[in-house]
């Protein structure tokens, strides 16, 4: 769906929203899900969030700046729905990851995605760096959910100190605080990872 | 403007180029990208392919939400259609309806919004409410117990209000405007109108 005919549907209103509705989920649904299963871990949740977010373009389409793309626009609506769903709920222990593979699974494919042309020596030091990462990683995205997520979402469409104070409703201040505690608390999570990858004094 | 350590840190996770780049935040980019993998193909094609039974219910979900018109919902529900034979089973059904309407109206007026989102443009918003007038005062009242200050204009038949909301717009004053679909506007300039249903 293009923007304009997204401003369109937004003035005419009525049977327009409807169809606008359904090329909105023809167009988005499958990128956004996956933004939702990676953050709430729950293939349900991640639908449901999707569709609210339909809905929550809908009511804020006078919003929408007619200059700007529009899925970031919508990205951003989803992404503070899911904060809100991630604050809302204690953190559940997933027994899978957010693709629907066990954690093993997972880390296989990180591992074959390592292979090279490295030596064997190499190779396994790789591979043992990356074990280390995903642990590290996977327990933080199950203790913190909300940092966690934040850091991919920079990692990811590279937002701004803006796009996350926006996001998260705070002030550029309590922002910057907030990114610092993503750092302190990815290298707390992550410290056997530090320990292989980095000389700590890099680090700090 | 320098940048400190903490910058240079989330400008490298953000692949951000900047002078004296941070190699943490680099290698922490690229090891979130491994990690991060997409779908598996198969599932990604399941969730991208048009579904109808999902869409029906995002449909639903947007008339529950009162984003789309009675007027709209009679149509798509084919329940302006005349129907001409079993004129007597009809009526009694209707007589039926009109008792249980009857009923529940008071109970449905006390619980569902009565306003509809008609659309937007050029920053305005547009309600559709059987009684514009009494939406209006509604929402100047609910807007100052959250703490805003709204004016009510009524002009060339048009009814509403403006407003100018702190920014960042408060949780309350955000839950006021969602309950009556308003979208909330990004640079705090609120201006909704307001129409009784049939009027343009």
């Amino acid at each position: 769906m293009d923007r304009d005919a997204f401003i369109r549907a937004c003035r005419e209103g009525g049977t327009a929203i409807e169809r606008a509705l359904r090329e909105l989920d023809r167009s988005f649904f499958a990128k956004l899900y996956q933004i939702g299963v990676q953050t709430l871990h729950d293939a349900d949740a991640a639908r449901d969030l999707v569709q609210d977010t339909f809905i929550k373009v809908w009511q804020r389409c006078a919003t929408f700046r007619g200059d700007s793309e529009l899925l970031p626009w919508i990205k951003a609506i989803l992404r503070h729905g899911a904060i809100e769903r991630l604050r809302r709920r204690n953190t559940e222990v997933p027994l899978e990851d957010d693709q629907g593979l066990t954690s093993e699974a997972a880390l296989r494919i990180v591992n074959l995605s390592l292979e090279g042309n490295d030596t064997p020596e190499q190779a396994a030091q790789q591979r043992e760096r990356a074990q280390a990462f995903h642990r590290g990683w996977a327990q933080f995205q199950k203790d913190d959910p909300l940092h966690a997520s934040v850091m991919t979402w920079i990692v990811e469409d590279g937002l701004s100190n803006d796009d996350i104070a926006q996001l998260l409703e705070r002030s550029p201040g309590a922002t910057r605080e907030f990114i610092s505690q993503c750092r302190k608390r990815v290298r707390r999570y992550l410290a056997e990872w530090y320990a292989l990858a980095w000389n700590s004094s890099e680090t700090r | 403007m320098s940048m400190d350590e903490l910058d240079r840190w989330f400008e490298a996770l953000a692949g951000r180029g900047v002078a004296g780049d941070s190699e943490e935040g680099r290698a922490l980019r690229a090891q979130i990208r491994a990690h991060t993998p997409d779908l598996p193909p198969d599932l990604l094609a399941a969730v991208a392919q048009v579904d109808p039974a999902r869409e029906a219910q995002l449909i639903a979900r947007a008339r529950t939400a009162g984003l789309l018109s009675a007027e709209h919902m009679r149509l798509a529900q084919g329940t302006d259609t005349p129907r001409r034979s079993n004129f007597a089973r009809a009526s009694l059904m209707a007589a039926t309806l009109a008792g249980i309407a009857i009923g529940v109206t008071t109970l449905w007026h006390a619980r569902v919004p009565t306003e509809t989102f008609r659309g937007a443009a050029n920053g305005i918003v547009e309600l559709e409410a059987r009684d514009p007038r009494a939406l209006k005062l509604r929402l100047i009242q609910e807007l100052q117990g959250a703490g805003v200050s709204a004016t009510g204009y009524e002009r060339l038949d048009r009814v509403g209000l403006d407003a100018d909301l702190p920014l960042p717009v408060a949780p309350n004053v955000r839950r006021v405007l969602e309950q009556h679909h308003i979208p909330v506007p990004s640079d705090g300039a609120l201006v909704v109108e307001i129409h009784a249903p049939g009027v343009e």
